[in-house]
């Protein structure tokens, strides 16, 4: 059974449709910001700056920057979700998104208008900010009646979200599935992975000798999942697997060894009936702290060792956390569509100054394309908070 | 006075109410032999409920010592796999347990309804009269009546579709393979 990720709306650092994320993205650009969120503290972010549709009236209740950059990327996509309901009907197209931060950005404004006034604004009400909202939202603003939910599992919850998407077409519970994720920027979170001391004092720089954490970013990204492909023009990009493990190791911190990391790639290599060395391009978690890209390198150099290219999209578009899996799968989409006939691969964005105490990745650095003399495919790694893991492997066109 | 009125209200409004849980199906009903996995979409006109519900006959051993009795048991879960209840239909009668976290449309309206809506073709025979209910079958419609209120409705050209007048749900039915 083959399942068919025909459609992308995307929106983060980079643009706000395809198109303009994929230019920016293989131009290089690195669209991070200084922040003075943290005190005492420099920091940078990768705020989205193109413009958010406006939360539409039934849904005005609810109204966050999280469900705005939700609803522009889903709208890029509604002329093949009107194809898929019109294929299959309402009551069988399902909704899976992962989110993190959700929609703290407007609890947090709503805190600071009551320590200036005294009390909160009367029209702020905490399901703004309510995580699971999110895929209900989706699923009422499209009339879809399928099932629709949310996952949150910190940075892996929308690589999670393709997975759950994927298992909902393979049991029959649904035809079609729109699966993605959302998160925006908020002080909260940027002042928490400071806390922690996660947070980049410079824009993040993956595998460098120098990264000292990572930069937050925003976006979204949604796909149309399904079994056939529908409408007209549809990416023929296959979802080939996703694999999902625990490490079962310590609240935030991976597991050094990466034991869980391999399993996950494992599983998804496994389910995927592909073997290592058929990737050819792997975009990598990536974060740009200590731990994370130490026991990456290791797993990676590991697992694939024809050394594949490699990319840590962080450096563009910033850790998106809860939307980092399915923007970081658009991206790989992206590389893999009709829009980049050529192959071209999302540089990897950091200061060239290799980790030498880690195995060594090729990484993109010199414009680099897929291996033309097979099927391209593509793996993507999440690897979250508590050592919760996620692999998505995506596969171009027959 | 108004006390009375508020006893003849509260007594009226109950007599006005039926439950599912309070009508047998006939046990000489023919009960389905196979197991089967179904997709229930439960709209109550704002909300949409999923179900995966997954019948299976017990094993009459467990059930009862003697082994004679026949035992269906209907699990119901969301589509990520949490169980939201199950009933146990048993001789006609039929019990429900429920998760303590489901907010979802009343269970046992739900499995009375997929109940009717399996045994469509037996109808009259699994739901008797003597309950004060009456059943209308054509071949292309189904009712269930108490007294003048339509409890539930099935029609030929909707063959997926059972209403709930009453609680104003409409139940979608899809069986999984």
């Amino acid at each position: 059974m083959a399942f068919y990720l025909q459609s992308l709306g995307i929106v983060n650092a980079l643009g706000n449709d395809c198109e303009s994320v994929l230019r920016n993205m293989l131009a290089g650009q690195v669209p991070l910001q200084q922040c003075d969120w943290v005190a005492n503290k420099v920091t940078f972010i990768a705020p989205v700056s193109a413009p958010l549709l406006p939360v539409p009236p039934p849904l005005y209740p609810w109204r966050s920057r999280n469900l705005q950059l939700a609803l522009t990327a889903i709208e890029q996509i509604r002329p093949a979700i009107q194809a898929a309901c019109d294929a299959y009907g309402a009551d069988r197209i399902a909704v899976v998104t992962g989110t993190s931060t959700s929609g703290i950005g407007e609890g947090e404004a709503a805190i600071a208008a009551a320590e200036e006034h005294g009390q909160r604004p009367a029209d702020y009400h905490y399901r703004q900010q309510e995580i699971g909202n999110l895929g209900p939202l989706i699923a009422r603003h499209l009339q879809l009646n399928g099932p629709a939910y949310t996952l949150s599992t910190a940075c892996s919850s929308s690589a999670h979200a393709l997975g759950s998407a994927r298992r909902l077409l393979m049991s029959g519970l649904a035809d079609a599935v729109v699966v993605g994720g959302a998160d925006s920027l908020c002080r909260l979170t940027v002042n928490g992975f400071a806390a922690l001391e996660s947070t980049s004092t410079t824009p993040a720089a993956p595998f460098s000798r120098n990264r000292n954490g990572i930069s937050i970013g925003e976006g979204a990204a949604f796909f149309l999942l399904t079994r056939e492909l529908l409408g007209d023009q549809p990416e023929a990009i296959e979802l080939l697997a996703v694999g999902a493990s625990s490490d079962a190791h310590h609240i935030s911190a991976p597991d050094p060894q990466g034991l869980g990391a391999q399993a996950a790639i494992a599983m998804a290599l496994k389910d995927a009936g592909v073997a290592a060395k058929d990737v050819g391009y792997i975009n990598l978690h990536g974060t740009g702290t200590p731990l994370n890209d130490a026991m990456e390198a290791d797993v990676v150099s590991r697992c694939f060792p024809h050394q594949p290219w490699c990319s840590s999209s962080k450096g563009q578009i910033g850790h998106t956390l809860g939307a980092a899996g399915a923007s970081e799968a658009a991206l790989s989409w992206l590389v893999l569509s009709n829009l980049n006939s050529a192959g071209h691969l999302p540089p990897h964005s950091w200061d060239g100054v290799w980790d030498e105490r880690l195995p060594r990745l090729k990484l993109v650095e010199a414009p680099a394309r897929l291996p033309e003399n097979a099927r391209k495919i593509i793996l993507s790694n999440s690897f979250a908070f508590g050592g919760n893991n996620a692999v998505v492997i995506l596969a171009g066109a027959q | 006075m108004k006390a009375l009125t508020l006893i003849l209200l509260l007594a009226l409004s109950g007599c006005a109410q039926h439950s599912y849980q309070s009508y047998r199906l006939n046990p000489d009903c023919p009960g389905s032999a196979v197991e089967e996995v179904a997709l229930l979409n439960v709209s109550d006109g704002n909300t949409n409920t999923q179900l995966v519900l997954h019948v299976q006959q017990a094993d009459k051993r467990a059930i009862d010592s003697t082994g004679e009795i026949d035992t269906d048991i209907i699990v119901a879960l969301n589509p990520v796999g949490v169980p939201l209840f199950s009933a146990q239909l048993q001789q006609g009668d039929i019990s429900v347990n429920t998760a303590p976290g489901y907010r979802g449309p009343d269970a046992a309206s739900i499995i009375w309804a997929y109940q009717l809506w399996r045994q469509r073709d037996q109808a009259a025979v699994c739901w008797p009269s003597a309950q004060h209910l009456q059943v209308q079958q054509t071949p292309g419609d189904l009712t269930l009546r108490s007294g003048k209120r339509i409890l539930a409705q099935w029609q030929a050209q909707s063959p997926a579709v059972i209403l709930l007048p009453q609680e104003k749900l409409r139940i979608s039915v899809r069986k999984l393979d």
